[in-house]
């Protein structure tokens, strides 16, 4: 995310949607989804409920 | 020239949700004398409601409008907003828990009754009030600018007096049913407020990507026009953009939670596992947002052509939309302007009461003398806000809160530090704060308040996130200070925290 480089093009597209933005988006996505992983994660590691 | 079908709607809903907001006391009922309960909701708010309240609060009427407008202004740069928010929530979902704990153990409302605690320095529990009660007043004013918007966009606009009179009534009602219920009146019409954002977003991109022939005509034809304007824009992002538009995203990060209404909104949860699922499910928020932003692309695609930047997105959905839905459109978002504008004037009253109320005019205050002054306040700094909206051009209500954001971020260190380790002098953390607001304010200042400010190194010139700049100033005074005061011997103060103040229930929240 902080390597614009990396993404800043516009193919591949998804939907017409060049890639510099469904990329970013998804990454969105992909935050939300990590978090909930270590959450998940570690709750079972400390033995909580 | 008034929209009736779409004022008849907007005026439904806001009836609807002012009441609504005049239930807000008895939810979940405490004892409203108590700062605690007005200022955090008893630290009572279960996962959906905080899910709700955090959501309202940080995706606020202005962001729906300024950041649209932003794209529409400048294409790709305007997009820092995505990666910003892919990173501002794992980095709470690290630290804000960890906060969330030592409140309740030791009884804070805000993070300057820690760093008074934690540092045993009065000074830097009242430099990082100041400052968090700063940055509240531009960005509620930013609300009801907001809320004008809007207004405007119904066809409601008198001259003089007249104009002003929805502004001035939204606030009486916003001002009444805060009074009243603290947090939990926003917490409730968070509720309804999320509801219709997300409706209105979702259906919204829908039927105007339709309209406009799918995202990938919206996409080749908005390249050539941006290309085409005075200032060309891009639909990619040039390559001399990449430094400022990192350093916005991670600066931008960093600050979010620094935010006194951030603060509240992550205190008045009923545990940290609340805390931590939340930070897992509002990147949602963060979608919703994303796709606003492409709404700016959509206004261009649409030839929609406002005469000020911010009317991007009313004037979209008038264009776009039925005038029924676009009514409903414009109450989220002057909806989406209540909710936050009443937790900022809450958490800068739960600042203005602990930090310098309690602490240096009535350090024996009873808890109704408490209460009753952060009521007194919240209501101060809404008419303050409203004064400003109504008297001072638009533009420098933009700058200020620009300004504040450049600000706000120097309280960093004390606090984030702070949470993990006392390496950091507190005397080293004070002057760091004030070096690093120095900075912040000659970079703003010097260039017009755009937040890139091009730094000079060398031959080389770094344009970047003013903000970042000033933390990285503050960081090294921070740092340099803390070695040279330790040689010194310069004292301390004791740590009123302990270890286990730290340390989670075992039962699970």
């Amino acid at each position: 995310m902080l390597w614009p480089p990396l993404y800043d093009s516009v193919t591949p597209m998804l939907w017409g949607i060049p890639f510099f933005y469904w990329y970013q988006l998804s990454w969105i996505v992909l935050s939300g989804v990590v978090i909930g992983v270590v959450y998940a994660l570690t709750r079972a590691r400390s033995g909580h409920d | 020239m008034i929209n009736w079908s779409a004022l008849s709607v907007f005026a439904i809903l806001f009836a609807f949700v002012s009441v609504l907001g005049f239930f807000g006391a008895r939810f979940r009922p405490g004892d409203l004398n108590q700062l605690h309960e007005w200022g955090l909701g008893g630290r009572r708010f279960g996962n959906v409601i905080t899910w709700f309240l955090i959501g309202g609060d940080l995706y606020t009427a202005y962001t729906f409008i300024a950041v649209p407008a932003l794209v529409y202004g400048q294409g790709s740069p305007a997009f820092f907003t995505l990666p910003y928010t892919a990173i501002a929530y794992p980095i709470a979902f690290v630290f804000a828990p960890r906060f969330w704990t030592i409140a309740k153990n030791r009884g804070y409302i805000t993070f300057a009754d820690f760093a008074r605690e934690r540092y045993d320095s009065r000074s830097l529990s009242l430099v990082v009030a100041v400052t968090g009660i700063l940055t509240m007043m531009p960005y509620i004013a930013l609300q009801l600018v907001g809320i004008q918007v809007v207004i405007k966009a119904l066809g409601l606009s008198g001259s003089g007096i007249m104009r002003d009179v929805p502004v001035i009534v939204a606030f009486v009602i916003l001002a009444a049913y805060t009074y009243r219920g603290g947090l939990r009146a926003p917490a409730l019409v968070a509720i309804v407020k999320d509801a219709l954002i997300y409706i209105t977003v979702i259906a919204a991109v829908i039927i105007i990507t339709a309209k406009l022939g799918g995202f990938a005509h919206i996409f080749s034809t908005v390249g050539p026009l941006l290309a085409a304007r005075a200032k060309p824009a891009s639909l990619l992002l040039p390559p001399q953009n990449y430094s400022a538009y990192v350093t916005l995203a991670l600066g931008s990060a960093m600050a979010l939670f620094m935010y006194p209404h951030s603060i509240t909104g992550v205190l008045s949860a009923s545990g940290p596992n609340v805390i931590r699922r939340n930070m897992a499910a509002l990147p949602a928020y963060s979608v919703l947002l994303g796709i606003m932003a492409l709404f700016g692309y959509m206004a261009i695609a649409a030839g929609v052509n406002p005469e000020h930047p911010n009317d991007v997105v009313p004037q979209l959905f008038l264009k776009m939309l039925p005038a029924w839905f676009a009514g409903f459109g414009f109450a989220a978002i002057a909806i989406g302007a209540l909710v936050p504008a009443a937790i900022m004037s809450i958490a800068a009253a739960n600042l203005f009461t602990r930090n310098i109320y309690r602490e240096y005019v009535n350090p024996r205050c009873t808890d109704r003398q408490e209460s009753g002054t952060a009521k007194l306040v919240s209501l101060l700094v809404k008419f303050g806000a409203l004064v400003f909206v109504l008297g001072v051009p638009t533009e420098y209500a933009i700058n200020f809160q620009l300004l504040a954001a450049g600000w706000i971020l120097q309280t960093f260190p004390t606090l984030i530090f702070g949470l993990y380790t006392r390496w950091f002098h507190r005397r080293a953390l004070l002057i760091g704060w004030g070096a690093g607001m120095v900075v912040a304010t000659l970079m703003y200042a010097g260039n017009h308040f755009g937040p890139v400010y091009p730094l000079h190194v060398g031959p080389l010139t770094i344009p970047g996130f003013a903000a970042l700049y000033a933390f990285a100033a503050n960081l090294i005074v921070t740092v340099a200070l803390t070695l040279a005061f330790d040689r010194l011997g310069v004292s301390r103060g004791a740590d009123k925290t302990q270890p286990k103040d730290y340390e989670e229930a075992a039962a699970d929240a």
